[in-house]
Order: structure tokens, then C-alpha cells, then sequence
């Protein structure tokens, strides 16, 4: 397969997914038992139907699941149900510019230190220093996300602020435990959610790495009289991680399904915050939109990982032809 | 003297105990000389080519006793420092899977380079330079492109070619082959076995050359020696081994060569039987259990060194003074075919 | 090596005896079979033994802890948020409830249902996976496809879709993570199948049929067994964490009925005071989890053949 095909391929195969998300995320949400208006109140029965060709649900299923494809192809999410005036788009706008930035600051917490932690464990192999590394990556994949989160909010916001009280004599925060207004705001959130990221790419590291260390080539590396940082370096970590690079795409839904919990906790004005408020309220067209978007985003993101793959590893980049 | 080992023994670790691949190895090497280690899978051929190197695989690994001499220097203690001094530079080392033996992201160039950056203070550009004149001597075509290729855009025969490029590189004293030819196809087998016997001559480099196969010897090497169950059993000039063989396991491998002049009635018959575990060698000779002319003595005592002429000798009781005379049971017409034949894998 | 020197030998030293080809393939080595070798290596690994004797503690308390103590709906409103004492060893909810009762409850549901999304997802993946990968071909091309699309799909959006479209309850929630969990299963069930068929297919067509069944019985179909073992292992501590998301973000288990989940959701409420409220599930998910992830890997590294020898 050459590199063409290859990205080709995973253009399809994501655009063909995106459109099956959108199918049944439209489908699924019409067997919906709640409704955004009713609640549990009684409502005169002309001012539902009003509200409901409002919003077009009086129309049959197929004709409204068409025009919603057609609204999409404009970029058009519809109006929210339960915030007057909303465009899900404005909000989607709005709030996941805060996403992304907490989300890449986990990212990139949790990727270098969970790489420099696999490289250390697999080269102390069976040592102290695997031990360590691998009971933090246990712990890290062990531990959900909103026990993390609570329990550095309770260390600093409590534990610490206490003592700083009670030594400097002053409620000062070093490190804010809530909302999002600077660089010291986005120490805790990012560690919390960056956490697990690191426990699976220092576990997927490790294990790499000791694939790679019985291969062959290392043999032939150490031949050639090498140094040790030479054979590592060169020959162990570059092909090591190549496997890594892969776990991007699903680490990045990871983080993505983290921040619900993470920007709860901290009170963080995302979208992770505002999908949980709308699944809770049933509002039908702000899941719908958001569900569309998390999709949309994340198989986006699989594919950038892919293809990047792709032209990083030598072997897919000058495939000649069929394999 | 380039190389000299003294009753090498090498053991492994492992969960259900000691190992003993290396169970006592002798044999010198000169300056240009080609001698073969030849004998069935899991012999201890490769374990006393990594203890020349000094990459056995670690912890496990170790040299339990016995000595070996690198232009007379004991290296049997050396550091890993000093081992770095010695490998690439002045051992080469060629492995037996071409397909998986290069590092699949780096191009063929930098792989070759590295040895010489690392061991002649070359920079980037000369040792590329050097790395280009290397696969030209290994007689790779196109080379100007060919160089900033990865593997994986090498046939086999090519990457095996570029091993040796690789193990070449330095100007080594001695090039150990490690069943350089056993991954390949019969065609490239014989191309790569030429190959390195003309560099060989061209170079005047030492080569160990590890094989199953006595029929891929006799186009290349000067001696044999033929080790079975963690020891030498034979070593010889190519005649005293193939003209003169006195070893039954000898003659076993001479009988499983596959000839184009074999007539009906003595066809190929590979060696019933398999070698022993080293796990827990027998006490007597490692080929009794497959040996026809198994004798008592051969069940309880290891049997001695037999000097049979200067460059000869063989570990076999039926060389005892107090044994029945045998004859060897191999045709009068030797190994006329082996030449013939060095692509065959069979033993 | 021995020269050879004046040896004192027996006179009858040189006699003749056969040679002896079963003993030379005799194996000295101590020969296990493949789960034999694989319970010897597990029970070196102290970690994973430990891990072993905790969840099987912590099974029994998810079986009989409810029998025990069966009120964990009862509510008692002249004591709420009580803390820990010798009445109520974990204290009790903001309805007076017994939280040790509703932890041994909570442990129950988690459990259950970690263990039935898994069996089921294992059930669904062996027939897909089996199916595409023993049929072949374009069906098997087609099967995988599919199986591609799916797993591109976000498992947390399917989830959470599935949970707000249907009615709440274990039910569903079992329904919807099986929905996503079974294809990674497929895919694995998939390979296996694929392995041993070419294994078969090369060993029939060059060992002329002697030996392959054994070969395969004896090593290929238990290495297949071990490494879905291992899958199953480590699917069901996902499922629990997936529960305690859900039921964190108000999706997952509904109250009265109690999971860890939920526990720690209720506690998180009440967050910082009345702090054991959280803590207690909260740790409680942790050491389930810690030990089925550590108890897995000793499992996995038990079972890799790469590691026999
Ligand atoms: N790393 C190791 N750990 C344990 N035992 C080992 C190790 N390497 C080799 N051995 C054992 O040492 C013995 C000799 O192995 P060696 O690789 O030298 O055989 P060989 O003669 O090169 O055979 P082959 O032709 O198969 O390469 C074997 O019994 C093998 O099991
Ligand atoms: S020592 Fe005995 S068993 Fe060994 S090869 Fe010689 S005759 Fe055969
Ligand atoms: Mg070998």
C-alpha cells in the first residue's frame, strides 16, 4: 500500500464514520422518552404544538432527519432547547477554545512524562526504578479521574492552604484549586487530567521499549561497539515509540471524556461542563450538537494521528505499491 | 595470535537451573585465517560467538571458567567500555536473519556510518563517504540512491550484503558470520557465501563462519571445527575433516550433505535423534545416544583429546588404544560434491 | 577438555552398546504444560497473588456482604451524616442510610456489572471475531470493515447517547456498555483465529498432518486462551470505571439502589465536608481496580510464551 492509499483509506474510513455517528446520533435521540418542554408540568396542549413546529418536531421522522443533514452541511447545530437564544454553534465556540487548552496541557504533561518514565522503567528492567515506575502507571490507570481531582483539590485548597494560614498568615493561593484565569489555575486540572494519560503512555512506553530491546538490531547496534546512549537512543527509543505515537488518537478521547469530570470539579467554564448540564436538562439539539462535535472532533483526531503515522514510520511512508 | 580460547565454559541461568551451553571450548585463530564452527542447532555455536564478542545475553550469561585472548589480551574480564573498543572495530559481527538484524528506521547510510563515526572520528560526511565505498564493495548496484534507502527497500540478499558492509565498515581483524546464508534463497545463498569468500581474500580479515551445513565450509574455510554438545568434538585442516574424518558425528554430518553425485545406496540420511539438552548433559561422550558404535565407556567418561596430526584432533574414545579398529562408513569418494552443493540447508 | 593420558578403564570399557535414539530425545528439562508453567509462574509473582486473594475478598464480601447486611435502603432520618462509628462503621447519607451497608450493596451492583458487560462483550466477540476470521474472505474483509467503523466511533458518546435515550436502570446500563465493549474482543478474538488457521495450513502442508493437532491443541489454542483471558481480566476493572464516570456525571445508577459509583458521587455532593462520604467508595474503586490491573499484568506476563524457556 502506498502512502496515498493509505491516507486515502482513513479519509474514508472517517468520513464514512462520521456519517454513521450522525445517523444514529440523530436516530437515537428521537426514541428519546423525555421532553424538553413537558417536564413534569402540565402544558396546554396548543402551546406544545407551537413549541413543537418551532423546533420542527411535528414533522415526520425522515423529512426532519433530512433537513438536519442539510442544516449540518451549512455548519448549522440548530438552536439550544433550554438556554434562550443559543445557538449550539455559539456555544461549541464559545467553550471549547477552554477545552482544547486544558486538553493539550494533559496532553503534553502526560505524553513526555510518560515517556521518560517507560524509558526509565525498561531500562532498569526488573529494578527499583521499574518497580516505581510501573506501580505509578498502575496507580495512574487505577484511579479515576474524579477521585484524582478531588483528592488534589483537597490537598491544596485544604491541606495546604491550611498550613499557609496558619504560617504566613494569609489566605493567598499559590495554586487555585477552581476556575480558570491564568497559568497557576491550570497547574491542578492539568495534572488531574494529564495523569492517566502518563500511567498508559509510560505503560505502552515500557512495554515498547522491551519488545524493541529483544529485536535483532539491537544485537546488531551493540555489535558495532555503540555506546549504551548511542544503542538507546538511536536504535531502542526511535523504533520504540513509533507503537506510542499510535495511542495518541484514543488518549485524546480519554482526555476529552475527562475534561466532563476534570472541569466540574474545578468549576472550569468548558464543554465538557455544558455536555453534562444538557444530558442532564434533555436538551435534545445541545446533546445532538455536541455529540456530533466530540465525534467529529475525536475521529478527526484519529486520523491526524494515522496519517502522521504514517510519515513517520519509514516502512508505510515509501511502501511502494501493494505490500 | 588473534584470537585464543582456553576451555571456555559458558552457562545461562535460567528458572530450572544452570544451562551449559559452552562446556569447555579450545581453538586459535590467525591473522586472515577462515575456520568454520559447524554442528546442529543448539550446539553452543552461537553462545561461544557471542562470548567473543561479549553480548551474552545478560544476567543470565555468564563465563563460568577458561579464558580468551584478543591479540593476546585476556578479555574474559573485560568492562563493557572496554568491550566497546572491541566490537565494530576490531570484531565484526554478521548475524543470520538479514530480515530483522537492521533497524527498519534508519537508512542503510547511517547504519553503516555509525561504526565508523563512532570508532575512526569520522564526521557525517566521510563516513558516508566511506559507508558509500562499502556497498560498492559488497557490490550493491545504484548505490548513490541505495544508500539513503531504508531496509525495508532491500531484498534480503541486499540486507545481508549491507550486514556485511556493516561488519566490514572498521577494517576488523576478524568477522564472525553467524549463519550468514541460512535465512536466504539457494541462489542468493551461494552469491553471499562468494561474496564474502573475495572480500576475505581482498582484505585478509579472519572469519569464523557459523553454519549447520560441512557443504558450505569447504568453499570458504581453511578449518573445520565440529562442535557438538558445548564441545569440540573435531577440528581439523579441510582434508583431515573431510577426507579423514574420525568423528561418528563427523561422519554423520558428512552423510547428511546433500550431493548431486549421491548414488542410491548412499543417499541422504540426516542423523537420527536429537542433541542433548545442555540443561543436563550426559556424563560421557554428548553423541552417545545417537553414536553406532556406542561403547561403555562412552556412556560414563568424557572421552579425551586425540591428537591425530598436528593440525588434527578428535574427542572420541574410538581412537583409545584399547578400542576395536572402525573404518570409517563414508564412500572412498569424499566430498567431491560438497562444493557443488554449499547451498543446501540440511543437516 | 581431557588429553589423553594413562586413564585407569574398566576392562570391559569397550564393549559395544546400541545406541539409544529415545533417550537422546528424552526431554531433562522439566516439561510443564502450558497452564501448569503459566500457575507456577503466577504464583513466583507475589504482587499478583496478593491481588488474587484481594479480589477473591472482595468478591465474597459482593456476595454475602448484602446477605449480612441487607438495608442498605433503609432510611434514618434522626441520623444523618453520621460520622463513622460503632453502629454505622462507615458513618451514614444524607438520609441517615447506612453507608457500610450500601458500600457492601454498591460493591455488589459495581461487580455485577463489570463482570456481566464482560462476559457478554467476550460473548458477542468470540461469534463475531470467530465467524470473520474462521469464514475468511470478503465476509471476513466486510465483518472488519465494520468492526473499523465502530471503534472509530467514541465509546463515551455512544454511551452516554444510549443512556439518555433509554429507560436508566442496571439493564441499560449493562445493554450500552456491552454495545460498545465487544469489538475491541472481536478484533482480538479475530487474530487468534486468523494465527492458528495459518499455523494449521502451514503445519498440515509441511508436516503431512503428524503432530499438527497436537501442536495445535497443546499450544496454539491454549496461548489463544491465555491471551483473551488476560483481555477478560482487564476488561472488567474498565467496566467499573466506566460505571463510576457515568455515575458521575449523573448518568450511571440510579439512588436508592447503591454502587461504588454512585457512592462517590453522593459523597463528591457533600465535598469537603463529611469527607468519608467520598472517600470510602472512592478508595474502595481504587484498590478493585488496582488489583484487577496489577493481578492482569502478573496474569499476562505468566501467559506470554515469549517468556517461556
Ligand atoms: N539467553 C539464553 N538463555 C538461556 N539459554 C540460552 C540462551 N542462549 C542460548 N541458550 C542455550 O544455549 C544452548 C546453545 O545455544 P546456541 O544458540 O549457542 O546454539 P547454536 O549452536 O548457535 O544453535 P543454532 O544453530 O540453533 O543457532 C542452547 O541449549 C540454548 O538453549
Ligand atoms: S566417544 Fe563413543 S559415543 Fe562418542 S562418538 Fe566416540 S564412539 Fe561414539
Ligand atoms: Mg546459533
Amino acid at each position: 500500500m502506498s502512502l496515498f492509499s493509505y491516507i486515502m483509506r482513513r479519509v474514508l474510513i472517517s468520513l464514512l464514520t462520521v456519517f454513521v455517528v450522525v445517523s444514529i446520533t440523530f436516530f437515537l435521540m428521537n426514541l428519546m422518552p423525555g421532553d424538553p418542554f413537558i417536564g413534569n408540568k402540565a402544558v396546554p396542549k396548543a402551546i406544545k404544538d407551537n413549541l413543537y413546529a418551532k423546533y420542527g418536531l411535528d414533522k415526520p421522522l425522515f423529512e426532519r432527519y433530512l433537513m438536519y443533514l442539510g442544516n449540518l452541511a451549512k455548519g448549522d447545530l440548530g438552536m439550544s432547547m433550554t438556554y434562550k437564544n443559543q445557538k449550539v454553534i455559539n456555544v461549541i465556540k464559545q467553550a471549547f477554545p477552554v477545552s482544547a487548552d486544558l486538553g493539550i496541557r494533559s496532553l503534553i504533561f502526560g505524553v513526555i512524562g510518560g515517556l521518560l518514565l517507560g524509558v526509565i522503567a525498561a531500562l532498569h528492567h526488573n529494578g527499583p526504578w521499574d518497580t516505581t515506575a510501573t506501580l505509578l502507571a498502575i496507580i495512574g490507570v487505577s484511579i479515576p479521574g474524579f477521585l484524582i481531582g478531588t483528592l488534589v483539590q483537597y490537598i491544596f485548597g485544604f491541606l495546604f492552604s491550611n498550613v499557609i494560614k496558619d504560617v504566613f498568615n494569609t489566605t493567598y493561593q499559590l495554586i487555585p484549586i477552581a476556575r480558570w484565569e491564568g497559568f497557576r489555575y491550570t497547574l491542578l486540572p492539568s495534572f488531574a487530567l494529564g495523569f492517566s494519560s502518563l500511567a498508559l503512555t509510560s505503560r505502552m512506553m515500557r512495554t515498547s521499549m522491551l519488545d524493541v530491546l529483544h529485536q535483532d538490531y539491537i544485537k546488531t547496534a551493540k555489535s558495532k561497539g555503540l555506546t549504551p546512549l548511542q544503542v538507546t537512543w538511536r536504535h531502542t527509543i526511535r523504533n520504540a515509540i513509533l507503537p506510542v505515537i499510535t495511542v495518541l488518537g484514543p488518549m485524546t478521547a480519554a482526555i476529552m471524556t475527562g475534561t466532563f469530570v476534570i472541569e466540574k470539579i474545578f468549576a472550569i467554564p468548558g464543554l465538557g461542563k455544558f455536555f453534562v448540564q444538557s444530558v442532564q436538562m434533555y436538551d435534545y439539539t445541545m446533546i445532538l450538537g455536541l455529540t456530533l462535535f466530540f465525534s467529529t472532533f475525536l475521529i478527526f483526531m484519529n486520523l491526524v494521528v494515522d496519517i502522521a503515522y504514517g510519515f513517520i514510520d519509514p516502512r508505510i511512508r515509501l511502501a511502494k505499491g501493494k505490500a | 595470535m588473534l584470537l585464543e580460547l582456553k576451555d571456555l565454559k559458558v552457562s545461562f541461568d535460567t528458572y530450572a537451573g544452570e544451562v551449559q551451553a559452552v562446556r569447555g571450548v579450545s581453538f586459535s585463530l590467525d591473522k586472515g585465517e577462515v575456520v568454520a564452527l559447524v554442528g546442529e542447532s543448539g550446539c553452543g555455536k552461537s553462545v561461544t560467538a557471542q562470548s567473543v564478542m561479549g553480548l551474552l545475553a545478560k544476567p543470565a550469561g555468564r563465563i563460568k571458567s577458561g579464558s580468551i585472548k584478543i591479540e593476546g589480551v585476556e578479555a574474559s574480564g573485560f568492562s563493557e567500555k572496554q568491550w566497546e573498543g572491541i566490537r565494530g572495530k576490531k570484531i565484526g559481527m554478521i548475524f543470520q536473519d538479514p530480515m530483522t538484524s537492521l533497524n527498519p528506521t534508519m537508512t542503510i547510510g547511517a547504519q553503516i556510518s555509525e561504526g565508523l563515526i563512532r570508532h575512526q572520528g569520522m564526521n557525517k560526511k566521510q563516513a558516508l563517504e566511506r559507508a558509500e565505498e562499502m556497498l560498492k564493495l559488497v557490490e550493491i548496484p545504484n548505490v548513490q540512491e541505495r544508500i539513503h534507502q531504508y531496509p525495508h527497500e532491500f531484498s534480503g540478499g541486499m540486507r545481508q550484503r549491507a550486514m556485511i558492509a556493516i561488519a566490514l565498515a572498521c577494517n576488523p581483524e576478524l568477522v564472525i558470520a553467524d549463519e550468514p546464508t541460512t535465512a536466504l534463497d539457494v541462489t542468493i545463498q551461494a552469491q553471499v557465501l562468494d561474496l564474502l569468500k573475495n572480500l576475505q581474500q581482498k582484505l585478509e580479515t579472519a572469519v569464523i563462519i557459523i553454519t549447520h551445513d560441512l557443504g558450505v565450509v569447504a568453499s570458504i574455510a581453511q578449518r573445520v571445527m565440529v562442535m557438538y554438545g558445548g564441545i569440540i568434538v573435531e577440528a581439523g585442516n579441510l582434508k583431515d575433516i573431510y577426507y579423514e574424518g574420525k568423528h561418528p558425528y563427523t561422519w554423520g554430518l558428512m552423510k547428511s550433505i546433500p550431493r548431486l553425485d549421491r548414488t542410491k545406496a548412499d543417499e541422504l540420511s540426516p542423523i537420527e535423534g536429537t542433541p542433548p539438552d545442555l540443561f543436563a548433559p550426559p556424563a560421557g561422550c554428548p553423541f552417545a545416544d545417537r553414536c553406532d558404535w556406542c561403547m561403555k565407556v562412552c556412556k560414563t567418561d568424557m572421552p579425551p583429546l586425540h591428537k591425530v596430526s598436528e593440525t588434527h584432533s578428535v574427542a572420541c574414545w574410538l581412537l583409545h588404544d584399547g578400542a576395536p579398529k572402525v573404518e570409517s562408513p563414508l564412500v572412498p569418494h569424499g566430498a567431491t560434491g560438497a562444493r557443488k552443493s554449499k547451498g543446501a540447508r540440511h543437516v | 577438555m581431557i588429553m589423553e593420558a594413562n586413564l585407569k578403564l574398566a576392562a570391559d570399557a569397550f564393549e559395544r552398546v546400541p545406541k539409544d535414539i529415545a533417550q537422546s530425545q528424552a526431554l531433562v528439562r522439566p516439561s510443564l504444560t502450558y497452564w501448569k508453567d503459566a500457575w507456577r509462574r503466577l504464583k513466583k509473582n507475589k504482587v499478583a497473588m496478593v491481588c488474587l486473594v484481594f479480589i477473591g475478598l472482595i468478591a465474597v464480601i459482593a456476595i454475602a456482604g448484602p446477605i449480612a447486611f441487607p438495608n442498605y435502603r433503609a432510611n434514618n432520618l434522626e441520623k444523618t451524616f453520621a460520622e463513622p462509628d460503632s453502629v454505622n462503621w462507615f458513618g451514614t447519607d444524607d438520609l441517615g442510610r447506612d453507608q457500610f451497608a450500601r458500600v457492601l450493596r454498591g460493591g455488589r451492583v459495581s461487580l455485577f456489572i463489570g463482570v456481566t458487560v464482560s462476559l457478554i462483550s467476550l460473548t458477542i466477540g468470540i461469534i463475531y471475531g470467530g465467524l470473520s476470521g474462521y469464514l475468511g474472505g470478503w465476509v471476513d474483509d466486510l465483518m472488519m470493515r465494520i468492526v473499523d467503523i465502530l471503534i472509530t466511533i467514541p465509546d463515551m458518546v455512544i454511551l452516554i447517547l444510549l443512556l439518555v435515550v433509554l429507560d436508566p436502570g442496571i439493564g441499560t446500563l449493562i445493554l450500552a456498555m456491552s454495545v460498545t465493549g465487544w469489538t475491541g474482543m472481536a478484533r482480538l478474538v479475530r487474530g487468534q483465529v486468523l494465527q492458528i488457521k495459518e499455523a494449521d495450513f502451514v503445519l498440515v502442508s509441511k508436516v503431512l498432518g503428524a503432530g499438527t493437532f497436537r501442536i495445535i491443541t497443546r499450544h496454539l489454542v491454549p496461548n489463544a486462551i491465555g491471551i483473551i483471558i488476560v483481555r477478560l481480566m482487564m476488561s472488567i476493572p474498565g467496566v467499573i470505571f466506566s460505571e463510576a464516570f457515568l455515575s458521575y456525571i449523573g448518568l450511571g445508577v440510579r439512588v436508592p439502589e447503591a454502587s461504588w459509583g454512585n457512592l462517590a458521587e453522593a459523597g463528591a455532593q457533600q465535598f469537603p465536608n463529611h469527607l468519608y462520604m467520598f472517600f470510602i467508595p472512592a478508595a474502595f474503586i481504587m484498590f478493585t481496580m488496582l488489583a484487577f490491573n496489577l493481578f492482569g499484568d502478573g496474569l499476562r506476563d505468566a501467559l506470554d510464551p515469549k517468556m517461556r524457556k
